[in-house]
C-alpha cells in the first residue's frame, strides 16, 4: 500500500469536505438568522410558513433532501442535469457539489434558526425595555444590546451543531461528490486495506479537535460578564 | 396649567381592568410618590407614562404638549414614539443594565448612539450643501433650508459665514464636532458617576457590582439623557434591606437638584420624607391623593387605612427580626 498516494487522495477529498463545510457555514449562519426572525414574525402567514419549512427540514433525513434538490431541475423545470450543467458552464461534478451545498445550507439554516430563536427569546424583556426608554431604535437595540448576548448564548449549542456538520459532509457521496469519506471508501477497494478509512477517521478527529479548541477559546473569551 | 397632566387613563389586559379613570397632575420640580398594594396598577400606570404600554383611553400632556391622546386615531411612528419617550427616564425594579458593557459605557451608550445619528444627519446635509456650492447650484432646497443649513454649520463649528466647498472639509468638520461632543458626553458620565459615588467602579462590569450599586448606575444612565421627568418603578424592591438606603440616598439627593420625579415605591418612610405629593392607588383607581401629612396622618378611605396599618405591621415585623 502506497501511503503517500492514499494521503494525497484523502487530502483531495478533505478539500471538498472543507469547502462544503465553509460554504454551508457562511451561508447558513445568516440565513438561519433570517429564518429565526421569520419564525418569530408578528405577521402570521410568514411565521407559519417558516415554521412549516423548519418542521419539514428538521423531520426528514438530510440524505433525502440532497436527492430531492438534485431532482428539482428535471421534475420541476424539465431540464436534464447535463443540460443544466452546460447552461451554467460548469462540470457535472461541480453541479452535483452545488446541489449538495444547497441542501446543506437549507438544512443547517433550519437548525441554526432554532438555536437563534431560543437564544433571542431568552434575552430578558427588560433589556429591550431599557433600550426603549433610552430612546434607542429597534435596530440599535438588537445590534448594540441583544445580539452580543445572543452570540454568547448560542456558542455552546452552535459548537455541537457545527461539529455534526463536519461529519454530515460525508453525505455528499449520495450525489457522487468525492469528499473525504467517499475518497477513503473508494480507496479501500484499490489498496485492499481498511487503513484509508482509519486515516479518514483521524482527519475528522483532528478537524473537530481544532474546532473544539476554537469554541473553547471563544467561550472563555465571552465569559467576562455574568447576567 | 400643571407640568404633567394625566387625564382619564384606562387600561385593560384582556378582561382584567388594570387602570380605571386615572387622573392626576404634577408640577415641575415636584416629587410625587405612588403607593398601593401589589396589583393596584401602579407599575402599569408608570409604564403607560413611559410609552411601554399604551392606555386604551386617556390623554397625557407634558409642559403644554399633548404626548398622548387616545381620541386621535393616528398611531405614532416609531420615531415619534422615541422622541416622546425621551421626555421621561425610567429606573426599573430589576435595573436592566447591559451586562456586556462596563459601567461607564452603560451610561454613555444611548447618548453616544444619538450623537452618531446626529453626525450622520449633519454629514448628509452638509454633503449636499458642499455639492451645491461646488457646482454653484441654486436649488430650491438650498433656498428653503437656508436657515437650517446655517444652523447646522454653526453647530458643527464652521467658521462664520464659511461656505463649505469640499467633502474633505465636511468630513473634518463632522470629525471635530463628533470628538468634542464625545468628550462632553464622557465628562457628563463621569460627573454622574461621581454624583452617585461610583467613580472608582467605572471600568467594572455590572455583574461585579452589588444590587444597590447597579441601581445607582441605572439611575445615572437615566439621568445621562436629562429627562424632564424621572420615573422609578419600585427601585428598591429587588434589593436587600441593607442596600436599600444607598439607593434612597441617591434619589433624595436628586430632590435637592429640583428634579421632577415620579416614584412607585413600597418604602413608606421614604415616600413620606421625600414626596411633595402622594398618590394612593387601589384596584386600578386613584383612591386618595394629597400631601404626605394628609395621607399618613389623616387617611380618609377605608382602603388606605387598611393599607397603612398593614404596612406598619410589616415594618414592625422587620424591626423585630433585626
Amino acid at each position: 500500500m502506497n501511503v503517500s498516494f492514499v494521503l494525497e487522495t484523502l487530502f483531495q477529498g478533505f478539500g471538498k469536505t472543507v469547502l462544503l463545510f465553509v460554504v454551508t457555514l457562511v451561508l447558513a449562519l445568516p440565513l438561519g438568522l433570517i429564518f429565526a426572525f421569520g419564525s418569530m414574525s408578528k405577521f402570521k402567514p410568514i411565521k407559519y410558513l417558516v415554521k412549516t419549512i423548519v418542521w419539514i427540514i428538521r423531520s426528514t433525513p438530510l440524505m433525502l433532501q440532497i436527492l430531492l434538490v438534485s431532482f428539482v431541475p428535471y421534475y420541476v423545470f424539465g431540464t436534464y442535469t447535463v443540460n443544466l450543467a452546460d447552461a451554467l458552464k460548469v462540470e457535472i461534478d461541480q453541479l452535483m457539489f452545488i446541489f449538495v451545498a444547497i441542501a446543506f445550507v437549507i438544512n443547517y439554516a433550519c437548525y441554526f434558526s432554532e438555536i437563534y430563536r431560543g437564544a433571542i427569546q431568552s434575552i430578558p424583556r427588560g433589556q429591550y425595555e431599557a433600550g426603549k426608554v433610552l430612546g434607542l431604535k429597534k435596530g440599535q437595540i438588537f445590534f448594540r444590546i441583544v445580539l452580543f448576548q445572543v452570540f454568547r448564548k448560542i456558542l455552546a449549542p452552535m459548537s455541537n451543531e457545527i461539529i455534526t456538520l463536519v461529519k454530515d459532509t460525508a453525505l455528499a457521496s449520495v450525489l457522487g461528490v468525492v469528499d473525504l469519506f467517499t475518497a477513503a471508501q473508494n480507496m479501500v477497494k484499490t489498496v485492499i486495506s481498511l487503513a484509508p478509512l482509519l486515516y479518514a477517521g483521524v482527519f475528522y478527529l483532528v478537524f473537530n479537535g481544532i474546532l473544539t479548541l476554537l469554541f473553547g477559546f471563544l467561550e472563555k473569551k465571552m465569559a467576562f460578564y455574568k447576567e | 396649567m400643571a407640568y404633567l397632566t394625566i387625564d382619564n387613563f384606562n387600561k385593560n389586559f384582556g378582561k382584567t381592568v388594570v387602570l380605571q379613570g386615572i387622573n392626576f397632575s404634577m408640577e415641575k420640580g415636584e416629587v410625587v410618590s405612588i403607593i398601593g398594594s401589589s396589583g393596584s396598577g401602579k407599575t402599569t400606570l408608570l409604564r403607560c407614562i413611559n410609552f411601554l404600554e399604551t392606555p386604551d383611553t386617556g390623554k397625557m400632556t407634558l409642559d403644554g404638549e399633548v404626548l398622548f391622546d387616545s381620541s386621535i386615531e393616528k398611531k405614532d411612528t416609531e420615531g415619534a414614539l422615541r422622541t416622546k419617550r425621551l421626555n421621561f427616564g425610567l429606573v426599573f425594579q430589576s435595573f436592566n443594565l447591559f451586562p456586556q458593557y462596563k459601567v461607564l459605557k452603560n451610561i454613555m451608550l444611548a447618548p453616544l448612539l444619538m450623537l452618531d445619528e446626529r453626525c450622520k444627519k449633519y454629514r448628509r446635509r452638509l454633503t449636499v450643501v458642499a455639492l451645491e456650492n461646488v457646482l454653484k447650484l441654486k436649488t430650491k432646497r438650498a433656498e428653503k433650508n437656508a436657515d437650517s443649513d446655517k444652523e447646522i454649520l454653526d453647530i458643527v463649528g464652521a467658521d462664520d459665514g464659511e461656505t463649505v466647498k469640499s467633502f474633505k472639509r465636511v468630513a473634518a468638520l463632522i470629525r471635530k464636532y463628533r470628538s468634542e461632543e464625545k468628550s462632553k458626553i464622557a465628562n457628563e458620565a463621569n460627573e454622574l458617576l461621581a454624583k452617585i459615588g461610583l467613580s472608582e467602579k467605572k471600568d467594572n462590569y455590572p455583574c461585579e457590582l452589588s444590587g444597590g450599586q447597579c441601581q445607582r448606575v441605572a439611575i445615572a444612565r437615566a439621568l445621562a439623557l436629562s429627562p424632564k421627568i424621572l420615573c422609578f418603578d419600585e427601585p428598591t424592591s429587588a434589593l436587600d434591606p441593607e442596600l436599600t438606603s444607598e439607593v434612597l440616598k441617591v434619589i433624595r439627593s436628586l430632590k435637592g437638584d429640583d428634579r421632577t420625579m415620579l416614584i412607585v415605591t413600597h418604602e413608606m418612610e421614604f415616600a413620606k420624607n421625600v414626596s411633595d405629593k402622594i398618590i394612593f392607588m387601589a384596584d386600578g383607581v386613584v383612591e386618595e391623593m394629597g400631601s404626605p401629612k394628609d395621607i399618613f396622618e389623616n387617611p380618609q378611605s377605608e382602603k388606605l387605612k387598611n393599607f397603612l396599618s398593614k404596612s406598619k405591621e410589616n415594618n414592625n415585623d422587620e424591626s423585630i427580626k433585626e
